[in-house]
């Protein structure tokens, strides 16, 4: 689950990581007051969006009076973002963060992830902070110094020496460099966060060390043990589909294609997607219905599929194994029986019961076809749009 | 079980004091000239003093009785889960399932492992309520004879 | 002869007394498996289902001498379960359980850390050996019935693909020796090179299909070992080729595998070791049998 960078100066200042002082606000009049409250020189006003890149993309401005700041904000909210990690669509700005302006000496970057190499939480610092961060994972790896995190014991202080010196902090900032990576692996512990990233973690021209930025995202599996955590969602910013198919215990991930998938098990989803690509095809949807699904979450997945107007094939592989294939069948029939199914449907079964479920839909009223192979079911479904799609633009 | 009110200190003693002192005001309202020290309190504190003590008084006591009633119900929730449980055992009894059970434990009598004999003994005299010893020759015997008089039943 | 398991395996259900774990435990032992215990704490002295419940894992050990276990209890819990099972000398844990956190992970494989428990999982589909055309030793929730006795390992990170691979190979007539899903969180216990291991110096394996993810390096390690120490061949299939990266990866995602994990680094890596790898998963059967026929 992610959360907004204010949210996360939040958690991270409740140990110990000195943030600069900023208000959270939702008009451009709130961002007035919040400037003239927070009496600095110079502020920055920041969308509020989970997804990183908002530099680049606009989402950052310096203002230096209460006036500038409404400008500021007025254009702000409401702005659709478009960044490397928002997708084409971008996000819509509904919230903004007015914080004190820092004197800014060096920026370094820290993070904390889980890795599955070294098969524990991992801190990670590079003395070259900053917006292109990935690039310089990709093109210069030995510079982002790594140390494990024993997932009781916490950082040891010989690593953080180790990653002070990678930093090339020296004195008294040293000390306080150090001070912010232990709070940040301790925040990363307790709050069992899956990232924690500090980018830029700022080194200002008095020799403090500050937390300009701040992104965490928590592992969803044990928000069950963090309240606090789940007070911070914000729906809004979760995508509609996905939220849809969650509330049924559905794994849904929209893509840019034309043939709408439904498969059992993420692995087989995955290799559902790669052979309709082998086959010329385009998958609009990473769609899992999970072990145990039954008659009603299949329907639910079907019209999840279908909502999507760029949908023009669906293609079912179940293997069923708890899953039988006849209650698969019925689900299949049912849905497409309720949704006046408009557009060609490949459905291939194996598993528990595929007699029953194969005999089932043949002798239904539905138009659909049949394979015994997931190669052949994906080769039948990409004709079939293909075929349809001419037939169209005639 | 951590939602126990306090039996000791101060929660214990109110919950002593407070029926006694309802009782003595209660008391004190209704046949008042008979106890002594009752015009005494009437002239002091004013008659509505009697009534206000027991008000207050008998909400404590709502609250701790309250309090009591949560105890006794996890308490009484103990002893269903025990009953549950003590019927479980029972309608097993002398059913293919729990032969089954017993017929593993018996195995378990012939590993050459001294501590696993000596456990699967130990849980097969629980789980059957009878003693056989640690040879697996002489449950089988009784096992036989016990799904005999069953199906003779 | 297989590996981690075979028919005399003695196994208890820890969770046998919840949903999953009564379900699960029924059809193994349909399927001919040596359930002989199951852990439900308070329950203890009582029976489910023919099989003798416990308080705990070692009173279950110690009864009745089983040396594997298997892990239905909810995510929650699992850690705890692990654990429980790693102290009571248990030699196989499976922890089928999903949703498990990771930083509860993180700490178990400390606890088990030089200890000679092996974990599979968590969150995968399990263990499996064939003994027979319709018995064997089954410690998880794939369904039995795909399975034949035969003569090729599978190890996979995936469920459902899993049981695709194992289908095909029994379609092509060569069942299987031993099937592992190792399960796909980010956090778990024996890897692809352990069980490759295991498959090397197993004499009734000549052959294993290994199914991989993108994401993570483990592929790149099982090729290195492939590479390096194993004659018998595999056949692998990477599942995610077309996935979008970083869908749901920010930054210390991204950079943690300092951009290794796609599908065709995996591909090459693992052809760079001598594997023949599948673009189809519909062909790892077939591919499999005209390895071994040559």
């Amino acid at each position: 689950m992610k959360i907004h960078e204010y949210q996360s100066k939040q958690v991270l200042a409740r140990f110990g990581v000195p943030v600069p002082d900023g208000i959270p606000c939702t008009s451009a009049d709130q961002a007035a007051a919040a400037f003239t409250k927070l009496g600095a020189q110079v502020a920055v006003v920041k969308a509020q969006i989970h997804a990183g890149g908002r530099g680049k993309a606009g989402g950052v401005k310096l203002v230096r009076s209460a006036e500038e700041a409404r400008t500021v904000a007025k254009g702000l909210l409401g702005k659709t973002l478009v960044t490397h990690q928002t997708g084409p669509a971008g996000r819509v700005v509904k919230q903004l963060y007015v914080e004190r302006g820092s004197d800014i000496a060096r920026e370094l970057y820290l993070a904390v992830a889980v890795d599955r190499v070294s098969l524990a939480p991992v801190m990670m610092a590079a003395a070259e902070g900053g917006m292109d961060i990935e690039e310089l994972a990709v093109k210069r790896p030995s510079a982002i110094h790594k140390e494990r995190i024993h997932p009781i014991k916490g950082i040891l202080p010989y690593q953080l020496r180790r990653l002070a010196k990678a930093l090339e902090l020296s004195g008294e900032t040293a000390r306080r460099g150090m001070k912010v990576m232990q709070s940040l692996a301790q925040a990363f512990v307790a709050m069992d966060c899956s990232i924690a990233e500090i980018n830029p973690l700022i080194v200002t021209k008095s020799g403090d060390v500050l937390a300009l930025d701040a992104k965490l995202n928590f592992d969803s599996n044990a928000l069950y043990r963090h309240e606090d955590v789940l007070a911070f969602r914000d729906l809004d910013e979760e995508d509609e589909e996905e939220i849809e198919a969650s509330k049924f215990g559905l794994n849904y991930i929209a893509l840019d294609g034309e043939i709408g998938c439904m498969v059992n098990g993420a692995g087989l989803a995955m290799a559902t997607m790669d052979v309709i690509q082998l086959k010329g095809g385009r998958p609009a949807n990473f769609l899992d219905v999970g072990g145990g699904a039954n008659k009603e979450q299949v329907t639910n997945a079907f019209k999840i599929i279908l909502a999507d107007k760029n949908v023009k094939g669906v293609l079912v592989n179940i293997f069923g194994g708890i899953m039988k294939c006849d209650t698969i069948a019925e689900g299949v029939i049912a849905a497409a029986r309720e949704v006046h199914l408009a557009v060609p449907l490949v459905v291939r079964l194996e598993g528990t019961n595929v007699e029953i479920g194969r005999r089932l839909l043949q002798e239904s009223d539905v138009r659909l076809e049949t394979a015994s192979s997931l190669d052949e079911a994906a080769e039948k479904v990409v004709a079939l749009v293909e075929k349809a799609s001419k037939k169209g633009s005639h | 079980m951590t939602d126990r009110p306090t039996t000791h200190g101060l929660g214990a003693w109110l919950k002593l004091a407070a029926p006694l002192a309802i009782l003595a005001l209660a008391g004190l309202v209704w046949i008042e000239p008979w106890l002594p020290g009752a015009e005494w309190i009437g002239k002091n504190l004013g008659e509505t003093a009697i009534l206000r003590f027991s008000l207050g008084f008998g909400f404590l006591y709502l609250a701790l009785v309250l309090l009591e009633q949560r105890r006794l119900g996890s308490l009484f929730r103990q002893v269903l889960m025990e009953l549950k449980r003590f019927h479980a055992m029972r309608s097993d009894d002398g059913s293919e399932a729990r032969r089954e059970a017993i017929t593993i434990l018996v195995a378990a009598l012939e590993s050459p492992d001294a501590e696993v004999r000596e456990n699967a003994h130990k849980h097969l005299s629980r789980l059957t309520g009878v003693d056989h010893g640690t040879d697996a020759a002489n449950w089988r015997v009784w096992l036989d004879a016990q799904s005999r008089s069953q199906r003779g039943t | 002869m297989s590996i981690l398991i075979d028919g005399s395996t003695k196994v208890i259900t820890q969770g046998i007394t919840g949903k999953n774990g009564t379900f699960h435990s029924l059809q193994a032992k349909a399927y001919g498996t040596q359930v002989v215990g199951g852990v439900t704490p308070g329950k203890g002295g009582t029976v489910h289902e023919g099989v003798p419940v416990f308080d705990s894992v070692r009173e279950a050990v110690l009864a009745t001498g089983a040396t594997a276990s298997v892990i239905y209890v909810p995510a929650p819990f699992t850690a705890d379960s692990i654990c429980e099972a790693v102290d009571a000398g248990i030699e196989l844990i499976v922890a089928i359980t999903e949703g498990v956190p990771v930083l509860d992970m993180a700490w178990v494989r400390d606890v088990m850390r030089g200890g000679r428990s092996r974990l599979v999982g968590p969150n995968c589909p399990g263990v499996i050996t064939p003994v027979s055309e319709r018995t064997g030793c089954k410690i998880g929730i794939m369904p039995a019935y795909i399975h034949r006795p035969g003569r090729v390992g599978v190890v996979s990170r995936s469920g459902t693909l899993t049981y695709e691979a194992v289908w095909q190979l029994t379609s092509v007539g060569l069942g299987q020796s031993t099937c592992v899903g190792i399960g796909g969180d980010p956090i778990h216990g024996t890897n692809f090179v352990d069980c490759l291991t295991l498959f090397q110096a197993d004499p009734a394996t000549d052959g294993v299909v290994m199914i991989g993810e993108i994401g993570g390096s483990a592929e790149e390690e099982a090729a290195d070992y492939i590479r390096t120490s194993m004659t018998k061949p595999v056949v692998a299939f990477i599942a995610g080729a077309t996935a979008p990266p970083g869908k749901r990866m920010g930054h210390a995602g991204a950079i943690i595998s300092g951009g290794k994990g796609t599908a065709a680094d995996k591909q090459a890596a693992l052809r760079k070791a001598g594997v023949v790898v599948v673009d189809t998963p519909s062909v790892m059967g077939a591919t499999m049998k005209s390895v071994l026929g040559r």
